[in-house]
């Protein structure tokens, strides 16, 4: 039952009778796996008009007999004029997310398990997970009440405070708009992921940090040495699957509706990313094609990401997804 | 006796370091999150009219009752908040069950083909192919204009079942191998061993898929017809939507200016009082939930 | 026979009056036929028509309307393709239910969701279509005008109702049919060349505009504003007396005022040069155009913020009193007006008196390409398609018209002595989610509810700024229909680069006008007509001018 050849005729044999044993487990898995293969693999025959000269009028059957291009839509892609911009735009974006709004939640877990007033514990929780049911249309809503420049909070404070002479324009000058994004990202999802490390905190045996505080291990060298080692497992999975989902801007999958709701025409060059423009050029002028390719070159790449770091986590630390 | 000092006053002095620092933080988080939410809600009892000037910021200007008694006199929230409940209990524990034991398997490390199956669950994650397939699909499976399209296609996620594989493997393999060597199948060592040691794991994916399942609106949308089938996010984003004018009122003729005209727009106070009549049931909810994350479990004790 | 005719009339009249209570209502249902009288015609009439159009005078009180033939209970499945649409449940209104009364049929609704047509899309593709579908995207327009998804208006005129088609005006079915030579809808709301004439039928209140505030310029002496020139010389003085307000503001996502006092088309739209049909940003006029509003832009009248708000933002901005002047629709003072009343606060605004002038003359002239509004389609999957066409018929007969845009007399409106139904008292009390008015009228035309338009117009003094700009408009305005056609469909080879094209003028308009020197504006202006070029601009071109001159001879017919 070590390491199974799954060429030879014996060990078929033995595939066979290591299946047997663990009929229950496959059960388990592979009513998982049906499952799997009609709700999501059966409705992917639509990734194919991503090569197909696909119109929505030739309804469901033009998903095959339509005409292949072949990689047309992707070389139109290659040859757009914002080509470049919207690769560095949606990677910047997409990895000043991941920088921030990754750690966020843990360490933000980490500091919540240091409250040793169950109360206050959990009503900071509690709050700090609310603006997760704030929509981004609500969220973009509030950005403007604050930051504009002839009525936001923000500017009147800092004119009054005479901080700056004149009020600053943080929603029209495309150098505020990354700040803008991963600074709202980090408020609204912050505290939802949290719960997921809380989770993994607590299910750390209690016995072993009672026996640290005995042996005198200080505050930091418990967090240091007993929380976060103990979570690290759960650490490594969400990375991965952050890092899988990294061009759409994280678990949260923000980046398109910031793009959509903060951006405009004056912070173009760094708002245009590969989700606005693929719904502006593609989908509501009614390509299907196009926003098809479109997404699968996010699909793969996403794969490629998940893989390989799989591949790395599990050669450094021994531990990955699967 | 002497060492024991030493530990402590040194202990101490972090503590108060560490504390200080939880604290502002906490603080800190505390008023960023809260205000927002505060803020919907004086917005939500302002007069609609008013607030479209802006700057309000920490009280109604005009105070009134008038949005929620809009809000509630929609004759189709009761029956849209009843649906809402209901799919989310139901989904929820259905999903709960269901993706659950499809980790358990998948979390066996010996487990035959195990390799393969999760790539299937990985390409699963990041590949679709579009709505229409989807909705053909669901059509055939006669799950259009049913309440089973809330429940059926969200009952495996495949990122919640890699949650749930990762924390079941954290569970010290001894403890199934002792429970087989008694005699117990794989289904009983489920039930009486790996579920109770992982209320945490359990507690948190009901609260994300719970939350998923109040907030959706995307299958009232595409997938039903039928009025009685609407829930309370698919009321609350109908609302935002509607109020979203700026491609209707684009050039046009006098017919669409009266249409436009007299809708007299959908004001912002109304869309908050709806916000927070959608949303704070399922932030009550939390509560009862949070004791699994507050309190570490003991292992010891199951065992 | 003639007496006789009358005679049957006039009986008729007050038979029907006394039966149905409505004698108030003036025009419509004056010449209802018998019943006794309808089956013998009908046969006849429906052969007649079948084979040659008999009867080319018939008008809408003469025909022989089928919609009354069978009123039998119906239910027809419907989706209406606007997110905002307010009503969307038949029957809990004032006027659904006497819809129902008077044709029996019952409409079981569903309203999009999501402003981007997805839901229909999907409808479409998986030939789930209900059997009624109301639309106003193009796309969409396009999508559903084929005998694939919808049935032609013409063949079930021809079958059901052939007195329909014979009411049509000509260049109305000239204005919808399709390359297959039929037309599988009406678009509403459409001004005909007759209709056009009614000083009631206006161009829309969504047509760009100039405002600016009345109480500054006295507090600046009532300098004159008549030339762009005049404006940018108020700018300053603005500038320079209230260092704190924002001089000017404009839109992002609106066709600039100033392009239009300049004379110039949409960047993005079609216009005919000498029998040439080309795209807007390619006009000469333009680079003046993009001069002077970066001059605005870099002088400081103009923030760069204008162009990130949206709607609701950019209405918030101008009603906080801190803005000078305003470049968007006809309604901004209006709007701003109501607010400041409301508030106490002396500001005022008022819409520029007339077009400014640009070198010396008017050059306002704005396109009107629109053929309408909205569509309503019956699909192929419709289960009654005779009651469905049957439908779309009284809606659309004067009296289906004034009921759904109107109302019903003495309940929701009266006619004053100019004959515009005027509002009571009550009325604005309700929501027009509560009384159903104009949101049933799918196949309304322009002068029923242009003279609704002006009827409400009258009750709003003195808020009617926006209404007498448009009269103002009026005269000015180039009716060119055929450029409605020329645009690339969805289908189109070419309709990949006019997306392309349409985006990257939409970012390089706010680009070129927020230029730091002017030197740098032109070269950018210079770089947006190469690079549409490198996008595949000339076969654009080229489709557009195959398309209009197919179409134009339509019109010289």
């Amino acid at each position: 039952m070590k390491k199974l050849n799954y060429g030879g005729l014996t060990s078929r044999n033995k595939i066979w009778s290591t299946f047997k044993e663990q009929k229950y487990l496959q059960a388990f898995t592979l009513a998982g796996i049906v499952f799997l293969l009609i709700f999501a693999y059966i409705p992917m025959v639509g990734i194919i008009i991503a090569f197909k000269d696909y119109k929505l009028t030739s309804g469901f059957a033009g998903f095959f007999t339509s005409k292949w291009v072949g990689f047309k839509y992707f070389k139109e892609f290659y040859n757009d004029v914002y080509f470049w911009p919207i690769i560095r735009n949606t990677m910047v974006l997409s990895l000043l997310k991941l920088v921030f709004t990754f750690p966020a939640p843990i360490i933000f877990a980490i500091i919540l398990n240091e409250v040793r007033n169950d109360k206050v514990k959990r009503v900071v929780q509690t709050v700090s997970y609310l603006p997760h049911f704030i929509s981004w249309a609500v969220v973009a809503g509030l950005l403007f009440s604050f930051l504009n420049q002839q009525t936001g909070l923000i500017n009147q404070l800092l004119v009054s405070l005479e901080i700056v002479d004149e009020p600053i324009s943080f929603l029209a000058d495309p150098k505020y708009f990354w700040a803008i994004c991963v600074l709202s990202d980090v408020w609204k999802e912050m505290g939802w992921w949290t719960i997921i490390f809380l989770a993994a905190i607590v299910g750390i045996d209690q016995e072993i940090y009672q026996a640290s505080i005995v042996d005198g291990a200080g505050r930091l060298q418990r967090i240091w040495y007993i929380t976060i080692p103990s979570i690290k497992e759960t650490i490594i999975v969400v990375l991965i699957l952050s890092l899988g989902s990294l061009l759409g801007g994280g678990l949260g999958g923000s980046n398109f509706e910031q793009a959509y709701l903060l951006g405009n025409t004056v912070n173009y060059n760094v708002s245009n990313i590969l989700q606005t423009y693929t719904m502006t050029v593609g989908l509501s002028k009614g390509r299907y094609s196009y926003a098809a390719a479109m997404g699968l070159i996010q699909s793969v790449i996403s794969l490629i990401l998940v893989y390989s770091s799989n591949y790395i986590s599990k050669k450094i630390s021994g531990s990955g997804l699967f | 006796m002497r060492r024991m000092k030493r530990v402590r006053r040194i202990s101490s002095r972090e503590d108060i370091f560490v504390d200080t620092i939880v604290y502002i933080v906490i603080t800190f988080v505390f008023l960023v999150t809260l205000y927002p939410f505060y803020y919907s809600l004086v917005i939500s009892f302002n007069n609609g009219i008013d607030a479209a000037r802006g700057g309000i910021f920490l009280w109604p200007r005009q105070f009134t009752f008038d949005n929620y008694k809009a809000v509630f006199s929609n004759d189709q929230l009761l029956g849209a908040f009843f649906i809402s409940v209901s799919r989310t209990v139901i989904g929820t524990i259905a999903s709960l069950i269901a993706t659950s034991v499809f980790a358990y398997g998948l979390s066996h490390k010996k487990l035959l083909f195990r390799k393969f199956y999760f790539s299937l669950l990985i390409i699963s994650m990041y590949f679709t192919g579009g709505i229409i397939p989807y909705f053909i699909l669901l059509n055939n499976l006669k799950l259009t204009n049913s309440y089973l399209v809330y429940i059926i296609p969200s009952l495996i996620t495949a990122w919640y079942a890699i949650l749930f594989v990762n924390f079941f493997q954290s569970i010290p393999e001894a403890l199934k191998e002792s429970a087989k060597i008694d005699g117990a199948n794989d289904l009983v060592i489920f039930g009486k061993i790996i579920v109770p040691l992982s209320t945490p794991i359990f507690a948190t994916i009901a609260l994300y898929m719970g939350v998923y399942h109040w907030n959706d609106w995307y299958s009232t949308a595409f997938f039903t017809q039928n009025k009685r089938l609407r829930t309370l996010a698919y009321i609350l984003i109908d609302l935002i939507n509607r109020s979203d004018l700026t491609s209707i009122l684009r050039g046009g003729t006098t017919q669409k200016d009266v249409a436009i005209a007299m809708q007299t727009f959908t004001p912002e106070t109304i869309r908050m009082a709806t916000m927070m009549v959608v949303v704070i049931p399922i932030v009550c909810v939390y509560p009862f939930l949070q004791k699994y994350f507050v309190k570490g479990i003991m292992v010891g004790s199951i065992k | 026979m003639k007496r006789y005719f009358t005679i049957i009339l006039l009986l008729v009249f007050i038979l029907t009056s006394a039966l149905t209570g409505c004698g108030k209502s003036k025009e419509a249902e004056n010449n209802i036929p018998t019943d006794s009288e309808k089956t013998t015609d009908s046969t006849t009439q429906q052969d007649n028509a079948a084979e040659t159009k008999v009867d080319e005078n018939i008008t809408w009180e003469t025909a022989d309307l089928s919609w009354k033939k069978d009123t039998s209970p119906v239910t027809l499945s419907a989706f209406i393709d606007m997110s905002w649409y307010v009503v969307d449940t038949w029957g809990k209104d004032d006027i659904s239910p006497i819809i129902t009364e008077k044709t029996g049929v019952t409409l079981d609704i569903t309203k999009a969701t999501t402003g981007d047509s997805s839901q229909l899309e999907v409808m479409i593709a998986s030939n789930q279509l209900p059997d009624l579908v109301y639309v106003e995207n193009s796309i969409m327009f396009d999508r559903l005008s084929n005998s694939q998804y919808s049935l032609a208006f013409d063949e079930l005129m021809k079958q059901y109702c052939p007195e329909f088609l014979q009411l049509l005006d000509p260049v109305e079915i000239a204005n919808n049919t399709e390359e297959d030579g039929h037309f599988y809808s009406l678009t509403n709301s459409y001004a005909s060349d007759s209709d056009w004439q009614d000083p009631s039928v206006l161009p829309s209140v969504g047509s760009s505009w100039l405002h600016v505030r009345e109480d500054i310029l006295k507090e600046l002496g009532n300098p004159p504003l008549e030339t762009l020139d005049d404006f940018m010389n108020i700018l300053k003085m603005v500038k320079e007396k209230y260092p704190n307000m924002t001089p000017f503001i404009q839109f992002a996502d609106w066709e600039p005022a100033i392009a239009k006092f300049m004379g110039l088309p949409d960047i993005d739209s079609a216009y005919v040069d000498n029998g040439k049909v080309k795209l807007g940003i390619t006009h000469p006029g333009y680079l003046d155009f993009y001069k002077y509003m970066n001059k605005l832009y870099r002088e400081g009248y103009l923030p760069a913020e204008s162009y990130t708000y949206s709607m609701d933002q950019f209405n918030q901005i101008y009603q906080s009193g801190n803005v000078f002047s305003v470049a968007f629709n006809c309604m901004v003072s209006d709007n701003a007006n109501t607010v400041f009343d409301q508030t106490n606060k002396p500001y005022h605004f008022v819409p520029v008196s007339a077009p400014l002038k640009y070198n010396g003359e008017i050059k306002y002239k704005p396109i009107d390409s629109s053929l309408g509004w909205a569509k309503v389609f019956i699909s192929k999957n419709c289960s009654n398609p005779k009651r469905a066409i049957n439908f779309l018929e009284f809606l659309r007969s004067p009296e289906g018209d004034k009921l759904t845009c109107w109302g019903v007399e003495g309940v929701h409106y009266n006619l004053d002595s100019d004959g515009y139904p005027i509002r009571p008292a009550d009325f604005a009390s309700r929501t027009y989610t509560e009384t159903g008015i104009v949101q049933w009228g799918w196949m309304t035309t322009a002068k029923i509810s242009g003279i609704e338009f002006v009827g409400r117009q009258k009750a709003l003094e003195p808020y009617t700024l926006g209404f007498q700009t448009v009269q103002k408009i009026k005269p000015y305005v180039d009716r060119q229909p055929a450029l409605a056609f020329v645009n690339p469909k969805p289908d189109d080879p070419e309709s990949e680069a006019m997306a392309k094209i349409q985006e990257y003028l939409r970012a390089q308009n706010t680009k070129i006008i927020m230029s730091k020197t002017e030197e740098e504006a032109v070269a950018e202006f210079n770089k947006t007509l190469d690079e549409i070029n490198k996008m595949g601009y000339p076969d654009v071109e080229k489709l557009m001018n195959t398309k209009y001159s197919k179409v134009i001879t339509r019109y010289q017919k």
